[in-house]
Parts: C-alpha cells; sequence; structure tokens
C-alpha cells in the first residue's frame, strides 16, 4: 500500500530541461526558461525552480544583460543601485553590503554562495568580495533574497542571501577576453570561456588579474594613509567539469583558488591590510531518482589570510544532501541534512590550541497551491553545533581547554503566504526567524598585545550565544501598465544578543584576571524598521528607467557605552534614505546608461589607532556614473566607463576611505 | 527570433485576429506553444513535427499556422514542422510529436482519444480543453505567461515533461 502511493502520488522533480535527454539532465537552463516565461527564473527562493513572480521573497534577479551595463567593477557596485541594499565602500577591494541595515566592516549578517558554495569567510562570517573567484563575464545572474534565511541556507542567512550563479558551460559554448584600463594606469583583465565535449561533458574556467590603486584614505583614518599608498591586487581562477553520468545522472567539480592585496576596514573599525590565499574544492552529484531529484554536495574552503593582527589558517568542510519532490499536483516538498566541519589554528596568536567546530542540521521546506490565488510556503531547520579547543591557551587567558567544548542547539523557519488578488499583483507576507552563529573570531581568538605600553588581552569568548535575527514583511509587485512596473514592501528586521566586539575598557579585570582582558560578546539588541518602493519603466523604443527609494530607522539597545563597551553603533551608521535611479538607452551597436545613487548622513565608528574609538560625521553624497558601450561586431566591443563621476579625486563616504571618481576603458572580445 | 519570423509571425497574428475562433492563437501564443514543446521528454534531436489539428472553421487558422512554420519555425531549442491534419482524419496524428487543436478540436473527444492512444501531446490556446482534460496542454501568453497541465490527460497519452518545467507550471 505503501509502496503504491509511494509510485502513484510522488511525481519526480529534476532540475532538468528536456531537449536533449543526454544533454545536462540535471541542470536548470536559466535562458531557456526565462524565454519561456518571459520573466527570470530561480531556485534561490525555496531551493525548487520558480518564476520570479511566483517566489515566496523579496528577491533581486540581476541577468548578465544586467551586469554588462552598470559602470562597475565588482559585484557590490552593482548591488548598491537597488532598493533595500546598503553598501560601503572601504577599499577598492572592500565594498561591504548589507540589506536592511547599516553595511558595517567585515558585515556578518549575510550569506553569499557561488553555485550553492559558501564564499563567505566562515572564520568571522564576513564576505571579502574581491576574493570571490567570479569574473562578472561568466555570471548568468545574481540572486538577492532579502530578510532572514536560515531556514534555507543555514547560518549567517539573518538579512538576506546573496546568490551567484555561472553561466552552464552544458548550455553553450563561450568564450570572452576582457580588459579594463584606467585613466590612472590601473587595469583589471579576465579571461572566461566555455566548451562543450560531446554530449556528456562540458568544462568552464575562468582567470582575472587586476592591479590598481587604493583609494585615499580618510581625513581622520591614520592607519589607512599609508595603506592608501600601495596596491591593489587580485588574481583568481576557477575550472569547473561538468558531466552527465546517465540521463539520470550528473557530476559537477570544481576547483578555484585567489590571490587578493588589499587595503580595508576591520570590524573593529580599524584600519588594516590584508593578503588573502583562498582555495576550493567541490563536487557534487545529481540523481533524478523514482524518490525525486537527490542532491549530494561536498565542498572545502581553505583560507590563509595576513591579516594586520595576525595569520589565520582555516579550513571548512561541507557535505549537504537533499530530496526534491512533489506530491499530487499542488505540494513541493525538499528535505535535507547537512553537516560542516570548520577548524581554525590557534588565532592570531600560535600555540593556544587549535579549535573548531562540528555542525549536523536537518531541514525541510514545505510549498502548497492551494489555488492560483494562494500558496503557502513553510521551511524549519534545526542545527546543533559543537565546539572543542584541541589544546589549553597559555596561562594569562581566561578560558580553560574545557571552556571551550561548548553546544548549542537553534531552530529556524520561514513562512510565507503569496496572494494574487484579482485586482493585480502579487501579495507577499512573510516571516523568518535567523540564526547568527558565533564565529571562530568570536570563540576561540586569542592575541595578547600591549595598548600604550600596557599588556591587554583580546579574547574570543566560547560563552557566546548565537544571535536571533526575526524578520517580518509585506510586498507587494504588480504591473502600473503594460510598461511600468512596481515594487513595494514594509519590514522590520529585529536582531538580539548581537555579535559585538570589546571597546576601550577591559571586560575582564584582575584579581579576576592577571591581564586586563577584552573579550568578543554579545552586546545586545538592535531593530531596522522601514519600507522601500520602486518603479521600472521599459516602454517601446530605445529607452528604459528604474528608479528605486527606501527609507530605513534603525534603533540601538546596546549593552554598555559606545567607545567603552563596544564600538557598535548600528543607528547612526544606518542611512535613513537610499535612492537609486538610472536611465538607459539601447541602439543597435550603441549603449548609454546613467546613474545617480543618493545616500543619506551617518554617523561611522572609528579606530584611527587601536584603542581609541571615536566617531566620523559622513555627509549625505550623491553619486553619478555613466557608462557608453559600442559593439562593432558579435566579437568585439568597447566601453567608457566613469564611475562616481562627480567625485572628483575623493569624496568622504566611509570613515576609512574616500570614494573617488575612477574612469575606465574597456576592451572585450568573445569568440 | 530570425527576420524571417520577425516579419511572418506578426503577420501570422494579424491574420488570426480575423479569424473567428474559441481561442484566437496569438503570436505569443505560438512562440510559448513552441518553447513549451522543447520540454516535453522522450523527443530525440532538436526537430518536432506539429500536428495542426482543425475543424472547418479553423482552417484559415490552420494554413496561417502551418504557413509560418513552413521550412521550420525556430522556437527555443526546437524546430517546429507542420502537418495539416482534418478532425475527420485523427489518424493521420500518429507519429507526430503535438497536436496543436483548433476550433472545434480542442474538447472533441475523437480528436484527444487518437492523439492519447498514439502518445501525442494534445495543446491548445483554449483552456477549457486542458481542464476538461481532452488536452494535455492549455497555453496562454497575455497579460502574463500561464502553462496549465492535465495531469491525467498526460499519463493516459504518455507525455511526461521536464521536471523543472513541471515545477513552473499549473498541474490540475
Amino acid at each position: 500500500m505503501k509502496t503504491q502511493f509511494l509510485t502513484t502520488s510522488i511525481s519526480v522533480l529534476a532540475l532538468s530541461v528536456g531537449f536533449s535527454a543526454a544533454t545536462a539532465a540535471q541542470s536548470l537552463d536559466y535562458t531557456a526558461m526565462s524565454d519561456l516565461f518571459g520573466e527570470p527564473v530561480t531556485a534561490g527562493a525555496t531551493g525548487a525552480p520558480q518564476r520570479a513572480s511566483d517566489v515566496p521573497a523579496t528577491m533581486i534577479i540581476i541577468t548578465q544583460g544586467d551586469i554588462e551595463r552598470f559602470p562597475e567593477y565588482d559585484i557590490p557596485g552593482i548591488l548598491r543601485h537597488y532598493a533595500g541594499i546598503d553598501y560601503n565602500r572601504y577599499g577598492y577591494g572592500d565594498g561591504q553590503i548589507s540589506i536592511r541595515g547599516a553595511a558595517t566592516p567585515y558585515s556578518p549578517r549575510l550569506l553569499v554562495l557561488v553555485n550553492g558554495r559558501e564564499v563567505y569567510l566562515d572564520s568571522y562570517g564576513y564576505t571579502a568580495w574581491s576574493t570571490l573567484p567570479v569574473q562578472l563575464e561568466e555570471i548568468q545572474q545574481i540572486e538577492v533574497v532579502k530578510g532572514a534565511q536560515s531556514a534555507l541556507y543555514g547560518f549567517n542567512a539573518v538579512s538576506g542571501v546573496v546568490n551567484i550563479i555561472t553561466r552552464n558551460p552544458q548550455h553553450g559554448d563561450y568564450a570572452t577576453a576582457r580588459v579594463n584600463v584606467e585613466t590612472d594606469g590601473g587595469f583589471n583583465a579576465a579571461f572566461v570561456a566555455a566548451r562543450q565535449f560531446g554530449d556528456r561533458a562540458a568544462v568552464r574556467v575562468s582567470y582575472g588579474n587586476a592591479e590598481t590603486s587604493e583609494l585615499p584614505a580618510g581625513d581622520n583614518a591614520i592607519e589607512a594613509q599609508p595603506l592608501a599608498l600601495q596596491d591593489f591586487h587580485r588574481e583568481t581562477g576557477a575550472i569547473e567539469g561538468r558531466f552527465s553520468l546517465t540521463d539520470k545522472v550528473s557530476l559537477t567539480a570544481e576547483a578555484t583558488f585567489t590571490n587578493v592585496d588589499q587595503s580595508e576596514m576591520t570590524s573593529v573599525y580599524s584600519s588594516a591590510r590584508a593578503l588573502y590565499e583562498l582555495r576550493s574544492y567541490k563536487a557534487e552529484l545529481e540523481a533524478d531518482t523514482d524518490y525525486g531529484v537527490i542532491t549530494a554536495l561536498a565542498y572545502r574552503n581553505e583560507s590563509e589570510i595576513a591579516y594586520s593582527f595576525g595569520p589565520l589558517s582555516a579550513e571548512l568542510t561541507t557535505f549537504r544532501i537533499q530530496d526534491l519532490f512533489k506530491v499530487g499536483t499542488n505540494n513541493t516538498v525538499r528535505i535535507g541534512a547537512e553537516f560542516r566541519d570548520g577548524q581554525t589554528a590557534s588565532f592570531p596568536d600560535p600555540g593556544n590550541g587549535d579549535f573548531g567546530y562540528e555542525s549536523m542540521a536537518f531541514s525541510v521546506m514545505w510549498n502548497h497551491k492551494f489555488s492560483n490565488a494562494w500558496d503557502l510556503t513553510l521551511a524549519g531547520r534545526y542545527d546543533s553545533v559543537d565546539w572543542s579547543r584541541d589544546g589549553a591557551p597559555g596561562g594569562f587567558y581566561s578560558f580553560t581547554q574545557d571552556d571551550y567544548s561548548v553546544s548549542f542547539e537553534e531552530f529556524s523557519y520561514n513562512a510565507a503566504l503569496v496572494w494574487r488578488p484579482s485586482f493585480g499583483g502579487t501579495m507577499r507576507f512573510m516571516a523568518g526567524r535567523g540564526i547568527q552563529a558565533p564565529t571562530s573570531f568570536d570563540i576561540g581568538f586569542t592575541l595578547q598585545t600591549t595598548v600604550g605600553g600596557n599588556p591587554l588581552i583580546l579574547s574570543g569568548n566560547p560563552d557566546m550565544v548565537p544571535s536571533i535575527v526575526d524578520s517580518y514583511e509585506v510586498a507587494y509587485d504588480r504591473s502600473l501598465t503594460p510598461t511600468i512596473d512596481m515594487r513595494a514592501a514594509v519590514f522590520m528586521q529585529d536582531t538580539s544578543d548581537v555579535r559585538g566586539q570589546f571597546g576601550l575598557f577591559p571586560d575582564l579585570l584582575p584579581p579576576t584576571v592577571t591581564i586586563p582582558t577584552l573579550l568578543f560578546d554579545n552586546r545586545g539588541d538592535t531593530t531596522t524598521t522601514g519600507f522601500e518602493f520602486g518603479l521600472a519603466g521599459d516602454p517601446e523604443g530605445n529607452w528604459n528607467w528604474d528608479a528605486n527609494y527606501t527609507y530605513q530607522q534603525t534603533e540601538d539597545d546596546l549593552d554598555g557605552t559606545f567607545g567603552l563597551g563596544h564600538v557598535q553603533d548600528f543607528e547612526n551608521a544606518t542611512p535613513a534614505h537610499l535612492f537609486n535611479g538610472h536611465v538607459g538607452w539601447t541602439g543597435d551597436k550603441l549603449s548609454v546608461d546613467g546613474f545617480v545613487n543618493y545616500v543619506s548622513e551617518t554617523t561611522s565608528p572609528l579606530q584611527p589607532v587601536f584603542g581609541l574609538p571615536t566617531q566620523v560625521a559622513i555627509d549625505d553624497y550623491v553619486a553619478v556614473s555613466f557608462r557608453a558601450g559600442y559593439r562593432f561586431n558579435d566579437h568585439i566591443a568597447v566601453s567608457l566607463n566613469a564611475q562616481n563621476a562627480n567625485f572628483g579625486d575623493g569624496e568622504a563616504t566611509t570613515a576609512n576611505a574616500q570614494s573617488e571618481s575612477r574612469v575606465w576603458f574597456g576592451l572585450s572580445s568573445s569568440f | 527570433m530570425s527576420p524571417m519570423h520577425k516579419i511572418i509571425l506578426p503577420a501570422l497574428a494579424g491574420l488570426l485576429m480575423t479569424t473567428p475562433a474559441m481561442a484566437e492563437t496569438t503570436q505569443r501564443d505560438l512562440e510559448v506553444i513552441g518553447r513549451a514543446l522543447g520540454f516535453v521528454e522522450g523527443a530525440s534531436g532538436s526537430d518536432r513535427t506539429v500536428a495542426i489539428v482543425f475543424d472547418p472553421a479553423s482552417e484559415g487558422e490552420a494554413q496561417a499556422l502551418a504557413s509560418a512554420m513552413s521550412g521550420g519555425l525556430s522556437a527555443g531549442r526546437v524546430t517546429l514542422n507542420a502537418r495539416l491534419v482534418p478532425m475527420a482524419d485523427t489518424g493521420s496524428i500518429s507519429g507526430a510529436d503535438a497536436a496543436v487543436l483548433l476550433g472545434s478540436a480542442a474538447g472533441d473527444a475523437g480528436v484527444f482519444g487518437a492523439a492519447s492512444s498514439a502518445g501525442v501531446m494534445t495543446v491548445s490556446t483554449d483552456m477549457s480543453c486542458v481542464e476538461s482534460a481532452r488536452c494535455v496542454m492549455g497555453v496562454q501568453s497575455a497579460p502574463s505567461v500561464r502553462i496549465v497541465v492535465n495531469r491525467g490527460a498526460s499519463d493516459s497519452s504518455s507525455v511526461s515533461f521536464a521536471a523543472a518545467f513541471a515545477m513552473m507550471i499549473e498541474e490540475i
């Protein structure tokens, strides 16, 4: 009886398109699907393929066609043009992104993925965007999911998720070489290529190399001034093979490397230079079975980072398995399990015992269509994490080896009700509970230093607990006319037990400890509320335009006084008003785009030298950027890009660095 | 879309607008039907033969469709070739990859029975056809793309779809 139910009621789902059974049975063909439905498609909201208009989340989908039009050299620069995106440029390669809240240095609230592999740095939970081993030309689309998404994605997906998807080599050969040359002599070069070998194998390779001057230092950023005189350097590469083992089973294997040398701002608002050497290895097996599409994923991220305060050597190994299937005609179910092993060598001081964690998670997602007008998505995830240290810190530290044997268990959820009313458009009601887990820095950091000649210990804190982010949102999208679309959302994100850093005053003093100790710790609560409103027009003819506005208000309830107890100030670091506008013109060979960004005034923390926290007022600013592209034929194209054209030699947009006008000429050849 | 089709399809759409039909097929409908056929499993290669099943009242519409597909109509990654089939000659449906049902052929039990017994996917822009399980697929292209598949009809026709496609459409 049970067998009969399974065979008659479960329809198997494969992330496939059936143009050729022998070709890539398991991969979603974004281009073909988008052409069919006349809108972008994604698997980023629930793990199941969906049309953009159906997803139970507020999403931004940025296609390759969109990316080509921006006068930007990296992904944070592109994202800043969209509603609800907070952006700060702390260095040429250190653009930080947050969703609906201050884009703090080493912003740890965002989960970033490339083809399902986490590329944020698990050791602290931030994304060093310049280290992503992806060239803009090989991106199929960038998906931004706003709000807490831990139930689907796991840790760190507390303010949102950025999912970067590269072009599938099994869906067509391509090759592009591109070089951007800046007016000051800097360059940024990339090569991407994909080729199919018969019906069952395809390979994608990419390589990028960039060297250019750093941004000018902020007026008060004393330690940033010598760093600004050095050059930014980035070299990345990736190779991916996709193989159809049978018509129903496919294998993807990928290896990447990154070397980056850049100026940046740390989580305690101090200026620093960092050298990143990252490696990754990934394998993914997908099988279209009678019981659903079963996906097994394994990857390993290796990080060697030379921070100003010491070297970090960390490894993250992840195994994930999931099954996606449909029950009847109206139910889609995804079940999954994930094991993670994160290990860090004693950091930054050596000899205090390597440390790390093992975690196990189980998740389930259920989508039910009540009718064409209503559908419901529920997702839940249970995480269990165990930390340990394999050696005792030195005698001056306040925690024993056993103190590091800590565990926590957390449950996260997402719920979304989607309504397509008869008067038009789509309304979404969403709630979520996200988990921001303590990281290696938070738990195991050990550094003995001196400040003003006095000994001081900076220490992780195994007593830290996960931050919990509760998010609520109501969104409404609709077409106002056949050529004008509207998007609007009202949101609230409440974070309790914020992961925070130390201030000037030690958390532990003699005689409790031998040396005054500053601790990583939970530092209270913060809440951001606001709304977004956007319009996009694509009238007949050559013109298109879009504009969006975001209002956000952050209220902190942090423990202690700024500077003494902590160096966080989300309330004043979050701009209340964000406006972005764009007008584009497209001809047969020529395209021209103009962009404007407005960010209202903020106040940013800064430690011009460690131990002297202060705050710096950042005036509101308007950035104007242009791009003109000309395509001679199918093979050769050129572009002239002016980023922040009105900034001249420098405009203070953060406390660490000034953004300046950058102009570059681009030449690309496709063959 | 090829330059030829940019010319042919608007002309075809204009022609069809003058043809009385239960559900008029527009240029966009044709594009959607063609691309959707690319997601039917089992067919090899990129060529698809489409039987255009018509009643006497829709013969003009059928001729226009066949004309648009003469020489092969490229839709996504498949190429459509037409075969005109009068409603009284349902035996000629066999061997086609799909049957587009026009006029009273959409909803006719005999037509659907002949197509399903031959394992041919039936499609119509008349949604009542798929709702009554006399078509496997119903297609609507405006104001937004809507594709409905009748699972009972597809099972009886031994027709299956790529699963990602099945997730993004309505199944009844």
